[in-house]
């Protein structure tokens, strides 16, 4: 789920692997960035499904209230978790650049930042 | 007869599955709609010290009132066929009885220390009246819940692997255990130890069974003087002589026992087949309510209760005003055990010495859920009010949340304060919107020498409600550098920072 985040700016696909740790996790906020993409190293999933029926774009990533939501109705799916990231990035206002861990992600050869490279299918339903 | 036993035993069993089965549902998934609170609510001891202390009763309390009515009637057979700790000592000590007949009978022999009970119900009484409701210390049902939702279930949960995510912890609470364990184990010197001499809803059951109209009687002609009836006394009652109405709990193994059925179950029997006055002491039982009365302003001279509260000293939402939550709480531990993140905890010091094993929030182990109200749910005494949702969070048209207490930053801990090392976490978990914690950049020059932008955390005491999920997550292990205390609670007038804001 596409959310807003306040030191990762959003919390998107590669950090989803927050959900795998258990215990003291909230330590390695100290080096986020890093964290985020030395989790996503660990794995190179078959397809990353990204849900961005609503999105939350301020008070992230708990709290907030309705009030914050948008409501999209998208819901995107890659083989490149970076790729991933930059568009729910696009869809907070963010670009690529300004969320640090997208970068490191590609410098990690994770994947490529500028989606629009990519063959993108739009299905509307 | 013998068949009236199995049914006592019968019900015995029921109450005690039951008893179990509330305490065991008393879990954030499982509770749902349950009457968790019903066997406290049926305790005339902890609705006698309500109505004292609070002038009021609470709903669930209500129950009580036909267990009254009924006591009155047929006399004192909750402690012999519903009490579920009494069906644990009732079990224990004939697990452990003696095997020579003439033991038993001696064991089970009035004993002047048996009055004990009732100077201890005086002296709670007294307690109550004095505005501290301390039934819970010694109450068989509070005591009993406290013992397993504190220590014993977690302790079980922990061996086993239970349905907690995890063990619990809750402080000292194994001092809970060791009285609980105690009170059973006395069982093995003289049965029903704890009943007969300590147990306060005992005595006071035993006052209104004392002229009961329905009782036990034996027939003198038809009594051979053999015994055997007090073999298995279960309450000390002398049914061989003349039977003593307020210590009998109605187990019938006086009857069942008797060889020529001497025994029967008589409306208003001849009085003199009775012993009905309790030999108290006219001095005795006023010295009792002397000292209940007594204790509560010494206690209150060590801590106080309003004026001078510890900053530990957090309270669930919906928890009424101190001195109004300390003539109700009994210290079940219900709140404490449904409590979804294990932070609600019992009191050692925290809430002074009338506060003992009351449920305070330790932020450190467990936050305030947002939204959630379950303590107030479970509450049989009204000592934590049910809170609805809206009501909990301040939604319109409400202009204030609940608040239980502040959360404050200390720098001198904190990563991006004192460390020059980023770190959003207390920001990240804060669940108001907009959120109570919030950063404001800062650029610092570091010990390289280097400027560097750090996102420090500051508190808008405005939105914060005391949850305490900033100091529960805080990556600073093990003192965090956000805390919360009880200032800016809702609940008190005087435990106040900001002129605005946190009006009643």
């Amino acid at each position: 789920v596409v959310k807003q985040h306040g030191l990762s700016r959003a919390t998107l696909a590669m950090k989803n692997w927050y959900g795998v740790l258990g215990g003291h996790r909230a330590r390695l906020h100290q080096d986020i960035h890093r964290s985020v993409v030395d989790l996503a190293a660990m794995m190179k999933p078959t397809l990353t499904v990204m849900d961005a029926t609503r999105i939350l774009l301020a008070n992230g990533p708990s709290g907030g209230n309705l009030d914050d939501v948008k409501r999209l109705d998208t819901v995107a799916a890659s083989t490149d978790e970076v790729a991933l990231d930059a568009f729910g990035a696009s869809l907070l206002g963010l670009a690529p650049a300004e969320v640090a861990s997208i970068a490191l992600g590609e410098q990690a050869k994770l994947g490529r930042a500028d989606w629009r490279s990519l063959k993108v299918e739009e299905i509307a339903t | 007869v013998k068949l009236f036993v199995w049914i006592r035993r019968g019900w015995q069993a029921v109450f005690l599955g039951l008893f179990l089965f509330l305490v065991a549902v008393t879990t954030a998934s499982l509770v749902r709609g349950y009457p968790v609170e019903w066997f406290l609510g049926l305790d005339p001891l902890v609705a006698a010290t309500s109505a004292l202390s609070a002038h009021t009763l609470a709903r669930a309390l209500l129950w009580a009132v036909p267990l009254v009515v009924l006591t009155l009637v047929f006399g004192r057979f909750f402690c012999g066929w519903i009490c579920p700790m009494g069906v644990l000592h009732h079990a224990i000590s004939w697990a452990a009885r003696a095997r020579r007949t003439t033991a038993r009978v001696a064991g089970n022999r009035y004993l002047r220390a048996y009055r004990v009970k009732y100077w201890i119900l005086l002296a709670v009484l007294g307690m109550a009246i004095a505005g501290s409701n301390q039934a819970g210390l010694l109450d068989p049902i509070a005591f009993t819940w406290r013992a397993l939702a504190t220590s014993i279930v977690p302790a079980l949960d922990g061996a086993v692997g239970g349905p907690y995510q995890g063990l619990r912890h809750f402080h000292w609470s194994t001092l809970v255990a060791a009285l609980f364990l105690a009170a059973l184990a006395a069982n093995l010197f003289l049965p029903r130890l704890y009943c007969r001499v300590l147990c306060p809803l005992g005595a006071l059951l035993g006052l209104l069974a004392q002229r009961s109209l329905f009782r036990l009687t034996g027939d003198r002609r038809a009594c051979t003087d053999c015994d055997l009836c007090a073999a298995d006394c279960q309450g000390a009652a002398e049914p061989q002589a003349r039977l003593r109405v307020s210590e009998c709990m109605l187990c019938l193994n006086c009857a069942a026992s008797c060889p020529s059925g001497a025994f029967s179950y008589r409306f208003l029997p001849s009085p003199d087949a009775h012993e009905e006055s309790i030999d108290l002491g006219r001095r005795k039982a006023a010295g009792a309510v002397v000292a209940g009365l007594a204790a509560v302003p010494l206690a209150r001279a060590s801590d106080g209760v309003d004026p001078r509260p510890d900053p530990r000293r957090i309270r669930p939402p919906g928890a009424l005003p101190e001195h109004r939550f300390l003539e109700r709480c009994v210290k079940c531990g219900a709140c404490m055990k449904v409590c979804p993140t294990g932070g609600l905890q019992p009191a050692l010091s925290q809430a002074g010495l009338e506060g003992l094993w009351s449920p305070i929030l330790v932020p450190r182990l467990g936050y305030c859920e947002q939204s959630c109200t379950l303590c107030g749910q479970v509450c049989p005494t009204g000592a934590i009010r049910l809170l609805s949702l809206p009501e909990k969070l301040g939604q319109p048209p409400r202009e204030e949340p609940v608040r239980v207490g502040s959360a404050f930053v200390d720098r001198g801990r904190c990563l991006p304060w004192a460390m020059d090392t980023p770190c959003i976490v207390c920001e990240e978990v804060c669940p108001t919107s907009p959120k109570a914690v919030y950063f404001k950049v800062e650029t610092v020059v570091a010990r390289d020498g280097k400027e560097r932008r750090l996102e420090r955390p500051y508190v808008d005491l405005e939105r914060c409600w005391g949850c305490g999920i900033c100091e529960t997550r805080c990556p600073v292990f093990d003192r965090a550098a956000i805390r919360v205390t009880s200032v800016g609670e809702s609940r008190s007038p005087q435990n106040r920072i900001m002129l605005k804001g946190g009006r009643l």
